[in-house]
């Protein structure tokens, strides 16, 4: 390969020195423009139009905190103004008798599955329901008579049931056991607390 | 005439100067994708979502405006009733001691109870963690099994008033909820149908959840409703409410009631007809 020769590296800087000047301008106004873009056409262009008000991005986040702000005070007010007595002692007694009126139901379920539980009827004998409230718990005392040699599996088959209510929180289970009768026959006495949803 | 070692001087240096303009002009054209593509991912939706707060703000303020409207108009009544009737400042254990006699008058009535045992009254403190005075009241009673479930209902009824005292928390919220993807008209629905008294409610149960359903929507409404008709204590409030007992209480203007709670409740069987239903309630009051 030859190297240039003296008059080629003049024509070269000649070309250069004709172009350097436009492109220097190009370059100079390109960048003036962007800046002048990036710093007054840019933020009018990301502003957003709601209800009237032109929002800037920032103005944005700032309305979007202030909104949710007020609406979670005027949710408030407005579940406040739907209690007839916004009392907080009134309102928490209340919530207990609610929850206390739970034992309703769950005696009811109690003494449907004892009836469904075994064709025959009387065979669980719900001897003495207890609920007591401060513990949310139903105590229960009964008896499987009648059964003969299934009556551990009729309590077992009860309890089962019974866990299945939709009242029943939790359920501390009996002893299952079988007992004798004086005449011979077979029982399972059962002892075991409910505790209500 | 420059010679050509200036000239060349001149050039590098405009053609220096233009690369350097050319990355200021590259950074300042990756600042503007920076903005577009931050107004196109986090303006748009937020706006969105500023759209819609503004919007849920607005409904919030005219459903507030119109409840304290409706306030303005019938306020004082209900407080008045809650605070001379259902907690009262004096001790109203009689008020809860005429009503069991009510009660146990249409039980007799019915074959519902076979005896009762004198109630009595213990003035002595409840637990610290009470947060009022109350009075224990021990009542005891040979009922059938009818009778033992009046007697819970009666329980659970006592100090209740509204709609509202005995709709469960989360029923109460998804009816609330429910007001608030409807209109405002359908927040007013809500307001007076859990400010309704019970014994209104009681008397045409049907009636009011059609009304209500009706403002609501049939569609979004309708499980909703029925299964809040259904829930506990509502069903054997409105039960009692509209039964024998109701009228007697309603008669003997012994309604609405002091609030109590119920302490404990033992049920005996004695056989297959009769059980003893002991219960322990706590009847409360604003002064010592």
């Amino acid at each position: 390969m030859t190297k240039p020769t003296n008059t080629q590296t003049r024509r070269i800087w000649h070309v250069l020195g004709v172009i350097a000047e436009p492109i220097l301008f190009f370059s100079g106004f390109l960048a003036f423009t962007l800046l002048m873009s990036l710093l007054f056409l840019l933020p009018r262009w990301g502003q957003v139009r709601i209800a009237d008000t032109e929002f800037s991005p920032v103005a944005l986040e700032q309305e979007y905190t202030r909104l949710t702000a007020s609406i979670t005070s005027l949710t408030a007010k407005r579940d406040e103004s739907l209690q007839p007595l916004p009392d907080p002692i009134y309102l928490s007694l209340q919530e207990k008798k609610r929850s206390q009126a739970q034992v309703i139901p769950l005696i009811e379920d109690l003494r449907l599955i004892a009836q469904a539980a075994v064709a025959q009827e009387g065979v669980i004998v719900l001897q003495i329901l207890s609920f007591d409230a401060s513990k949310q718990a139903l105590m229960v005392t009964g008896d499987v008579r009648d059964a003969g040699f299934s009556s551990v599996t009729v309590l077992a088959q009860f309890i089962d049931q019974l866990k299945k209510s939709a009242h029943v929180e939790s359920l501390d289970p009996p002893v299952f056991e079988r007992a004798q009768n004086a005449d011979g026959s077979v029982h399972s006495p059962f002892h075991f607390t409910i505790h209500l949803k | 005439m420059i010679s050509p070692r200036t000239t060349a001087g001149g050039v590098m240096l405009r053609i220096g100067v233009s690369a350097s303009l050319f990355v200021v002009s590259g950074f300042l054209i990756t600042k503007h994708v920076e903005h577009v593509q931050q107004v196109r991912t986090g303006n748009v939706p937020l706006a969105a979502s500023v759209t819609s707060l503004h919007v849920q703000e607005q409904r919030l303020t005219s459903v507030l405006e119109t409840q304290d409207i409706q306030a303005a108009m019938n306020d004082g009544s209900m407080k008045e009733i809650i605070a001379s009737s259902v907690l009262p400042k004096e001790d109203t254990s009689t008020t809860v001691i005429a009503a069991v006699e009510q009660m146990r008058n249409v039980l007799e009535a019915s074959g519902d109870i076979r005896s009762m045992k004198p109630i009595t009254l213990d003035a002595s403190p409840v637990a610290i963690q009470d947060p009022m005075p109350a009075t224990r009241v021990h009542i005891e009673a040979v009922v059938t099994e009818r009778g033992a479930k009046e007697f819970m209902a009666l329980m659970s009824t006592l100090g209740t008033y509204t709609v509202n005292d005995v709709l469960l928390e989360h029923d109460r919220k998804a009816l609330i909820a429910l007001s608030d993807a409807g209109s405002v008209q359908s927040h007013s629905a809500v307001a007076a149908f859990l400010a309704l008294p019970l014994t209104s409610f009681a008397l045409d149960a049907p009636a009011y959840m059609d009304r209500l359903m009706a403002v609501l929507g049939a569609e979004r409404s309708r499980v909703l409703l029925q299964s809040i008709r259904a829930s506990e204590p509502l069903a054997s409030t409105t039960t009692l409410l509209a039964g024998d007992i109701g009228t007697a209480l309603q008669k003997a203007q012994l309604w609405p009631l002091p609030l109590s709670v119920l302490e404990q409740a033992t049920h005996t069987r004695l056989d297959d007809k009769w059980q003893t239903i002991a219960l322990h309630v706590l009847i409360y009051r604003t002064e010592q």
